[in-house]
């Protein structure tokens, strides 16, 4: 059995990092808390421009964009979006393993990487896989700046064909304790894929200047809002992944300061024992040398 | 003349800017400004970087900053969505100043890096928030 003092060292050693972690779990969850208002202040706009692209919809076929066109697939941008920082229990590794599956997926295709997130590229860049552009550090509030650059970049490599398909694999957030890696379609826009709702045609509206200009306005703001979206959500996960992991090595560490509490408290007992031991044995065995 | 109020939603990529029930709404289309009023037939419009002027109902007018997006009617209700949306009083004057000189230097120099368009557009918002900020 140990000795006290080294118990004792022990124990404030998982104090000290009980503090941190709880220290970490309280920011994740004010952190969390404006994560999930930026969600919902993105919802309105997610959803108008869904409508925009919907009422759109009927004149999608005649429209002859370079987002919309449609070649074989031999080269797939794949964007990927992981934290800077870690502890935050599963929530890379889910994203990376959902990716090699993705990977796996398409073996005769050519993957080229966008990373959003220094884990992803910390991983991958001693990967083989190509990778063409990376953010890191990205914002808490995600400015439209960072948006832009990822939609530009995937924007260039589509019209220059050197993406033939674009996807997008973010976190999925619906609470802090259910996130879900998600792999989304972002290139070539199918108009299947736009409308969601079954197409409920309401006669077409009066486009200024023409449907074809508007979409063509349209189609990479629809692209931004949705990358924007899974940035959002992706952070959204990021801390609520943050806080479970946190409250939980909280926990241990709670468990684990206990268990050693007893121990030392049992080491200190027996060492008790122990002296008193000595201390009656040796004054027995003076007693016993006067009687003689 | 009297009409009949209607919604007018002014929403960007993160928030919702203004969202009330409003008389007329004057917006800067990318082929020139538009008025909207109440029964409006459908119609969609993207936008240029201008202003948005609205008069509520009553009379009382107010004027927003707009960036570059889209405004569209079914007759009851207007929404526009724009990129970048302000109230005069959340448009920083100093940061405004900042990014015309920056433009203006931009394309003045006319080094053969930068994207003459981009330049363009951003001393055109510029100019257009000072042009709010100053009533």
């Amino acid at each position: 059995m140990p000795g006290t003092k080294d118990i004792k060292r022990r124990i404030r050693s998982v104090i000290s990092i009980q503090q941190i972690t709880r220290a970490m779990e309280m920011i994740a969850v004010s952190r969390l808390k404006r994560a999930e208002d930026r969600l919902r202040s993105a919802r309105p706009y997610a959803e108008k421009i869904q409508e925009l692209m919907e009422s759109l919809a009927p004149s999608l076929p005649r429209i002859d964009h370079p987002l919309l066109v449609k070649r074989e697939v031999k080269r797939i941008g794949l964007v990927l979006i992981t934290s800077d920082k870690g502890l935050c229990g599963g929530y890379n590794a889910n994203v990376i393993s959902r990716t090699t599956r993705f990977i796996n997926e398409h073996p005769d295709k050519e993957v080229r990487l966008i990373l959003i997130g220094r884990k992803g590229y910390d991983l991958f860049r001693r990967k083989t896989y190509p990778i063409d552009h990376t953010l890191l550090q990205i914002s808490k509030e995600i400015s439209l700046q960072e948006v832009k650059e990822i939609s530009g970049v995937i924007v260039k490599g589509f019209q220059e064909a050197r993406y033939d398909e674009v996807d997008l694999i973010y976190t999925r957030f619906q609470s802090a304790v259910s996130t879900q890696p998600i792999v989304m379609k972002l290139l070539p826009l199918e108009s299947s894929e736009v409308l969601k709702k079954g197409s409920e045609v309401k006669g077409e509206p009066i486009f200024e200047p023409t449907a074809e200009e508007i979409m063509a306005y349209l189609l990479p703001k629809y692209l931004e809002a949705q990358i924007y979206k899974a940035m959002v959500e992706s952070v959204a996960s990021e801390q609520g992944a943050r806080m479970v992991s946190m409250k939980s090595a909280s926990e241990n560490a709670e468990e684990m300061i206990s268990a050693l509490s007893l121990s030392y408290n049992k080491a200190r007992q027996a060492s008790i024992t122990k002296e008193l031991l000595e201390v009656t044995t040796g004054a027995e065995a003076l007693r016993f040398a006067q009687k003689k | 003349m009297e009409t009949e109020p209607f919604i007018l939603d002014v929403v960007t990529l993160k928030r919702v800017v203004f969202s009330e029930p409003i008389e007329s709404v004057v917006a800067a289309g990318t082929v020139g400004y538009f008025g909207i009023l109440a029964g409006h037939t459908p119609f969609v419009s993207s936008l240029q970087v201008g202003i948005t002027k609205i008069t509520k109902p009553g009379g009382e007018k107010l004027s927003l900053f707009t960036s570059s997006g889209f405004l569209m009617t079914d007759g009851k209700k207007v929404i526009l969505l724009a990129e970048a949306a302000e109230r005069p009083e959340e448009i920083d004057a100093v940061r405004a100043q900042r990014a015309k000189e920056r433009a203006e230097k931009r394309l003045t120099e006319r080094p053969s890096d930068i994207d003459i368009d981009r330049a363009r557009v951003a001393l055109l918002r510029a100019i257009t928030r000072l042009k709010l900020t100053r009533g």
